[in-house]
């Protein structure tokens, strides 16, 4: 669960350019900021009847603090309040200034993201003093309350709460001569919901299928292939309900997928054959069918174990101590592959191939992958949670190390099971973005993208 | 198991113990079931204990999941024109959709103890090819689809365990169409209620079914829908008009669930159970009728002799009517002589449990045919049928449902959920719309 | 009544009647015994029954004493005053039943609902008041007291001891009340134990039985209590008496069976030693009184009748002997008669043929001129004389060298009726009336019967010159064949009965006198007899009897 903090990076200007254009948040007009502000207004508007009424939001991101501040300004002028907004660096340094300022009542609001969804709390303060009080900041009796109100967090705020890369996290700072790393800045993750679709993801990938320099997200559901853009956007769809179906069924929808050389490999372990999907013009085109499932991003091939939802992969391929769920790759430096094997436990290979030796891991869950949180190079391991069915599914990032540490990052994932994820470079920053793929109840499926934000 | 052994796996305390998140293959799954009965009733769909380990030998025709709504899973059904639809059977031997259609003629005989049929009732002409059903709709009937999803109108074999229904365990079925359950073999051992208690709270089973685990505490209030429905049936001719009158005003069905109904239950105040009538099933019918004469008449009880429950329940009415003038004799009989005595209408009093959809419409049609009113089948069901947004139409079958409380020859008693307790390397288990739970989507933890 | 008759039934009543003396007084001191053994008996069960309902009423006592006290009842009020569900709190019961053995077991809440039933698990929920009676009571005994219990047509209430004992915990105040049903196994023991027919009833209804007991009864009725209706009723059969006494009298009656049996064989046996040698000798000398005067009797006899038998045969081999001397004396006395008849006969012509000869000597010897005429005369009374003479002898030749009678098959009707045929024309005032056998046949020479015949009727025409009837029957009568010939004239006398069929003995005026004497000879020749009968002076009846197959002629 994330505190909320969060500091105001440049580049959220671009990510809020890219992501106001993003799919609208579920639901209701507006978004989270929106819905908050209006939430709040009308918690104020309760509890008092005159104006006019000051409102201070503090919140990680100026940005945001400033949005929400003037919407429910806004919303409160419009209900006949009066509504003002006070600027000060902190809360109590706001009742004096409100004060001065005239207002009747301040609310006091402290805004961030909380477990996914955007959090404000606060109070609801009078300031109206009275003549014969004299100097002594006396408080009314009334209104006095608590507020409270939170909305989904939507990509939007996200983007709000964004803290762009002020500068390399290990940069050395030239003094005397020689490098000392800087301590790095702190970095926080948050999730967004990218996308929504009809049915259960089973795999995700990602890759720069139109050489546009930004990765574009493959999606493997139950139904259908789907190639979204990096804003959500859906891209192109390949109906796979009508392919023939393997001759043991499997019961666990399970599917590999990977970008290979610009083209969309893939194999549903439900279907007899997997495909080759080549993007083009807003449509996929079957270049070939597979028979084997293309892993690592088509550096190995296996085969799926018949009934089950295991791949096995020979020998001389990959020396792997058994079938697996999913293996997950990063290419940087070094080739690091994470293999998920039942029962919660997993390797992590550093130098895949390799011989087949690796770290062993336990407590991994579906949803593993490798990826760059923080733009040094080196992967770090995401993983959700093990159990089948958490109540609440959660999202941990380790770095690179002996298993046993406790993760560096972690997050909620308020809905859902996570049953896919995958790396991909969704801006051209040098930090990836993490993909991952929810299972609803109701049999639909949600695609989060995890991003670091400024604490 | 399946997995060989890690080179270096270090379980060094994660946080959360064992699981994957993805279901694991392999295992034994050990169901212990509270029931003297011999294996022949293991596969009884009227009972709450024995109907889901049927529906694994026997599989229904679909699922249907309480969020995800229909889920074909052995047959799925299409409506080519407006009135005709078609089944496509996926599952069982080489011509199982003319076995079906045969297993569904059969339920139709008269000398079928299968008030189900009323499901059956909009179907005319049914025809069969080796894989498909054909059939006709006399009338348009909405809750067709989720109707189909009940157990016994399912597949007499090809469901996700096969084998002989004896001791042996039965095995995973590797072409069951949405693909072998997890654990390889299913192991099912019954006994009396203390003993399956005890072998669950020592682990030797992982699912108990039909008793509460073995501690003090009493057992929580289902939270699954109730769906099995209890009532005693009564033949006017024989019983005279005024025994409606003795038996509302003598058996309490809240009193049945308090004392007598050791299984979790919620008792029936109108002729669907609560989970069906939502709001309205907190206002009980008034109920007004013929005052009784002078006592003494003399009736017999039936009722199913395998089953305990009944035999409380049985006792109770025999002690409330005797406070009546009535002498009620007991008379337990087998499960095939019970359905042989309502089919043909031999009985005084009978009491019946049965699983009904939870579709109001579907249920009310069952109730009335359980009742013997085939005659009113057609007439109300066309009229539901006829309605074609399912929130008016449910609600329109509640009204029905209250109107026709007091004219069936039915007495609703009580409604049950499966009373089943997973240990905890049991994962995935869920209960489906019927309030069964899901036996083939659960997977074992342990090694 | 015969001699073997009467033996056996003298034996038989010899082994009777003993037996009639000695049955009737044993069955009476026997039923006295055994009714006396019944009533010792009734006595014994009704202390029996009464000692184990004692018993049973302290084991009730005891045994909810220590229920009261006991952990699981404590354990029992816990559970309860936590709320439990009602399916641990019954399976509790249950429990506490099957321990204590008891069969009935309720606990009431103060209010004297049932909390729990172990004997009517349905009744929970509902106020019991007859148990609640009891716990009013405050008595530490067991009351007898009518429970439902479930029976297979509803329910029905049973008489039970049952009492009550208060249970606590803090606040809560229960009772628990108990005891034990006097059901069918109740019913049972005590038929078990008593050996006789038990029955729990009140005044309007049965509630138990157990045992048999046939009628006819002897019944005695135990009280449960003082204040209660339900008394244990038991029941002896006098069918045992009854049956014991069956039971001597059969014994009895199979030994007086085998008795006369014994007596019959004994006598049987006697029979054949005795009597049998008795009926030969009857039957001997039957057959002496027949004419069999040989006879001789055979039997196996020793002692007295032994020398009986012997002293028989001796005497009819005498009496053989004897007859054969008379017999022959009277033949020769016979032929000495008849021998005497024909000189007689003889001589009687002679004296005229001499007298006639002597007169014509005499005269020729004068030279009477009348010779001529007296040559005539004396000569026509010679030949007269001659003639006579001549008739005599051919008579006396014929009977003497009368010819054996050439047997044939005869139809005796046939020759009745030609015999009849001569005289067809009888003289006035006779008439004939035949009856004759159809059919009747024998064996026979047909001139010589016919001879006889003819005899007969000219006899009896004879007889009755002045008129009269003739009756000609033949018949058969017992294998032999009867012709009689009777007439209603003066009859014969019985004096000459016998003499009548001698040669030369006639009454008649004229006549030789052979004719019945060869008629007889004709009879005794083919095998049968000629016999006279009838009253003197109404008529006589002669009678033919000849048999009907041929016989070996008796020896004449």
């Amino acid at each position: 669960m994330s505190r909320s903090r969060a500091g105001a990076f440049a580049a959220a200007a671009l990510l809020g350019a890219l992501l106001l254009g993003a799919a609208p948040a579920p639901g209701v007009q507006g978004g989270a900021v929106e819905k908050l502000a209006l939430q709040l207004a009308g918690e104020i508007a309760g509890r008092t009847a005159e104006g006019p009424l000051a409102v201070h939001v503090s919140s990680p991101s100026p940005v945001l603090s400033r949005a929400l501040a003037t919407l429910i300004a806004a919303e409160l002028s419009r209900r006949g309040l009066g509504g003002m907004v006070v600027d000060a660096p902190d809360a109590v340094l706001a009742e004096a200034r409100a004060r001065d300022q005239g207002a009747r009542a301040l609310a006091r609001v402290n805004a961030g993201l909380e477990r996914g969804a955007l959090a404000a709390r606060g109070d609801l303060l009078g300031t109206w003093v009275n003549f014969w009080s004299g100097r002594s900041p006396t408080r009314p009796p009334q209104p006095a309350a608590v507020l409270e109100a939170s909305a989904e967090a939507d990509a939007h705020a996200l983007a709000l709460l964004a803290a762009p890369v002020t500068a390399p996290i290990a940069t050395a700072v030239t003094s005397s001569g020689g490098t000392t790393p800087a301590p790095p800045a702190k970095v926080q993750i948050a999730s967004a919901v990218l996308a929504k679709l009809p049915s259960a993801i089973m795999a995700l990938a990602a890759g720069d299928l139109d050489r546009d320099g930004v990765d574009e997200v493959v999606a493997v559901t139950e139904d259908e292939v789907v190639v979204m853009g990096a804003d959500g956007r859906v891209l192109a769809r390949r109906d796979t309900r009508a392919l023939p179906a393997a001759s043991a069924p499997v019961r666990d929808p399970i599917a590999a997928a990977a970008v290979v050389q610009g083209q969309v490999a893939y194999f549903d372990a439900r279907k007899a054959k997997g495909e080759l999907l080549a993007y083009g013009g807003g449509a996929l085109r079957v270049v070939r069918e597979l028979e084997d499932v293309p892993l690592a991003k088509g550096m190995i091939s296996g085969r799926w174990v018949p009934g089950e939802n295991l791949v096995g992969v020979e020998a001389r391929q990959w020396n792997a101590p058994g079938p697996f769920h999913s293996l997950a790759l990063f290419q940087g430096a070094r080739t690091d592959a994470v293999a998920v094997f039942p029962g919660g436990t997993g390797l992590w290979v550093h130098g895949f191939p390799g011989t087949g030796g690796g770290e062993g891991l336990s407590g991994i869950g579906a949803g593993t992958a490798l990826f760059d949180v923080d733009g040094d190079g080196t992967p770090e391991l995401a993983t959700t949670s093990a159990a089948y069915a958490p109540e609440v599914e959660e999202l941990r990032v380790y770095v690179d190390g002996p298993w046993g540490a406790p993760p560096k990052w972690q997050l909620a994932v308020t809905r859902g099971r996570v049953m896919a994820a995958a790396a991909a470079h969704l801006d051209r920053e040098r930090a990836q973005q993490l993909l991952l793929g929810t299972w609803l109840p109701d049999g639909t499926s949600e695609l989060l993208v995890i991003r670091r934000v400024a604490p | 198991m399946n997995a060989r052994a890690l080179a270096v796996v270090l379980l060094l305390g994660s946080t959360v113990a064992g699981a994957a998140g993805r279901p694991r293959y392999g295992g034994t799954l050990r169901i212990a079931l509270a029931s003297p009965a011999a294996q022949a009733e293991l596969l009884n769909v009227d009972r709450p204990e024995t109907a889901a380990l049927a529906a694994l030998v026997a599989p229904p025709l679909c699922r249907l999941d309480p969020q995800r709504g229909v889920i074909p899973t052995t047959a799925e059904l299409t409506h080519p024109q407006p009135n005709r639809v078609q089944l496509l059977v996926r599952a069982g031997g080489p011509r199982r959709a003319a076995d079906l259609a045969a297993r569904w003629n059969s339920l139709s005989q008269p000398g079928a103890f299968s008030p189900y049929r009323a499901l059956l009732a909009p179907l005319r002409g049914v025809t069969a090819t080796a894989t498909t059903i054909d059939a006709a709709l006399a009338f348009p009937w909405p809750d067709l689809d989720r109707s189909l999803c009940h157990p016994a109108l399912g597949l007499a074999d090809g469901g996700p365990y096969t084998g002989p229904t004896s001791r042996v365990p039965f095995s995973a079925n590797p072409t069951f169409p949405e693909g072998r359950p997890f654990p390889d073999r299913l192991q099912l051992t019954t006994g009396d209620e203390r003993r399956v208690a005890r072998s669950f709270a020592t682990r030797q089973v992982d699912l108990l079914f039909g008793a509460a685990p073995d501690d003090a505490q009493p057992s929580p209030a289902p939270q699954t829908p109730a769906l099995f429905a209890t009532y005693l049936v009564y033949r006017s001719a024989h019983a005279g008009a005024e025994l409606r009158t003795v038996l509302e005003q003598s058996v309490d069905a809240q009193d049945l669930v308090q004392r007598f109904v050791t299984a979790p239950a919620v008792p029936m105040t109108q002729l669907l159970p609560p989970a069906l009538m939502g709001a309205a099933a907190a206002t009980p019918a008034a109920f007004s009728g013929p005052a009784p004469r002078a006592p003494g008449r003399e009736l017999t009880l039936v009722y199913d002799a395998a089953l305990d429950e009944h035999r409380a329940v049985a006792e109770r009415i025999q002690v409330r009517l005797h406070d009546r003038g009535y002498r009620v004799a007991l008379k337990p009989v087998p499960r095939a002589e019970l359905a042989s005595r309502w089919a043909s209408g031999d009985f005084d009093l009978l009491l019946q449990s049965l699983l009904l959809p939870p579709a109001p419409a579907a249920a009310l049609a069952v109730a009335i045919e359980l009742a013997g009113r085939h005659d009113l089948l057609a007439v109300e069901l066309t009229a539901l049928g006829a309605v074609a947004d399912a929130a008016a139409r449910d609600a329109r079958a509640r009204e029905r449902a209250a109107a026709l409380r007091a004219s069936l020859p039915l007495l609703p008693l009580y409604a049950r959920a499966p009373q089943v307790s997973a240990s905890s390397n049991i994962q995935g288990l869920r209960t489906d719309a019927f309030g069964l739970p899901m036996l083939d989507q659960l997977f074992l933890t342990q090694d | 009544m015969r001699l073997k008759t009467r033996l056996l039934l003298s034996f038989v009543l010899l082994a009777l009647v003993p037996i009639a003396i000695v049955v009737p007084t044993a069955r009476a001191q026997l039923r006295s015994t055994l009714e006396r053994e019944l009533e010792q008996r009734m006595q014994a069960a009704e202390t029996a029954t009464n000692a184990d309902i004692v018993q049973r009423r302290r084991d009730v006592r005891e045994t909810m004493d220590r229920l009261s006290d006991s952990e699981a009842m404590e354990r029992f009020v816990k559970e309860f005053h936590a709320n439990l569900t009602p399916s641990r709190l019954s399976a509790t019961a249950q429990q506490l039943i099957r321990i204590r053995l008891l069969s009935v077991l309720s606990v009431l809440d103060e209010k004297g609902v049932t909390v729990l039933s172990g004997h009517l698990p349905a009744r929970r929920g509902d106020p019991d008041p007859d148990l609640f009676a009891v716990t009013k009571l405050q008595d530490p005994e067991p009351q007898v007291v009518l429970v439902e219990v479930r029976g297979d047509a509803g329910l029905q209430k049973m008489p039970a001891l049952v009492t009550a004992r208060p249970v606590e915990y803090g606040a809560l105040k229960l009772w628990v009340v108990g005891g034990v049903l006097l059901d069918k196994s109740v019913a049972d023991h005590l038929a078990d134990l008593t050996g006789t027919r038990v029955d729990i009833a009140s005044a309007g209804a049965s509630y138990a039985t157990g045992g048999k007991a046939l009628p006819p009864l002897i019944e005695r009725a135990v009280p449960l209590a003082p204040s209660s209706e339900v008394t244990i009723t038991l029941a002896l059969s006098r069918a045992t008496v009854a049956e014991a006494e069956r039971v001597v009298l059969k014994a009895v009656l199979v030994f007086a069976a085998l008795g006369v049996f014994l007596a019959l064989v004994l006598a049987l046996w006697q029979s054949l030693v005795i009597t049998r040698p008795v009926e030969a000798l009857t039957e001997g000398a039957r057959r002496v009184a027949a004419g069999d005067l040989g006879a001789k009797v055979e039997a196996n006899a020793q002692g007295e009748v032994g020398a009986l038998v012997e002293t028989f045969n001796r005497m009819t081999s005498d009496l053989r002997r004897t007859t054969d001397n008379l017999v022959a004396a009277e033949r020769v006395a016979a032929w000495q008669e008849v021998a005497r008849r024909l000189a007689h006969e003889i001589k009687n012509p002679l004296t005229p043929i001499r007298m006639s000869l002597e007169t014509l000597q005499a005269a020729s010897a004068e030279n009477n001129p009348r010779f001529p005429s007296l040559f005539k005369e004396s000569a026509a009374v010679v030949l007269e004389e001659v003639d006579r003479l001549k008739r005599i002898v051919d008579e006396f030749t014929r009977f003497a060298r009368l010819p054996k009678p050439q047997l044939q098959d005869l139809d005796l009707e046939d020759l009745v009726k030609q015999v009849l045929t001569l005289y067809a024309a009888p003289p006035p005032g006779i008439t004939l009336e035949p009856a004759l056998e159809p059919g009747l046949k024998a064996q026979g020479d047909r001139d010589q019967l016919t001879q006889v015949l003819v005899n007969l009727v000219k006899n009896a025409q004879e007889a009755m010159p002045g008129g009269g009837r003739i009756w000609v029957r033949a018949r058969s009568r017992d294998g032999q064949a009867v012709i009689e010939v009777e007439d209603t004239g003066p009859g014969v006398k019985p004096e000459d009965r016998a003499r009548i069929f001698e040669p030369y003995f006639t009454t008649k005026g004229a006549g030789t006198g052979l004719g019945l004497a060869i008629a007889a000879r004709v009879c005794q020749e083919h095998g049968g007899m000629l016999e006279v009968d009838g009253e003197p002076g109404k008529g006589a009846i002669f009678r033919v009897t000849i048999p009907r197959q041929a016989a070996a002629a008796t020896a004449a």
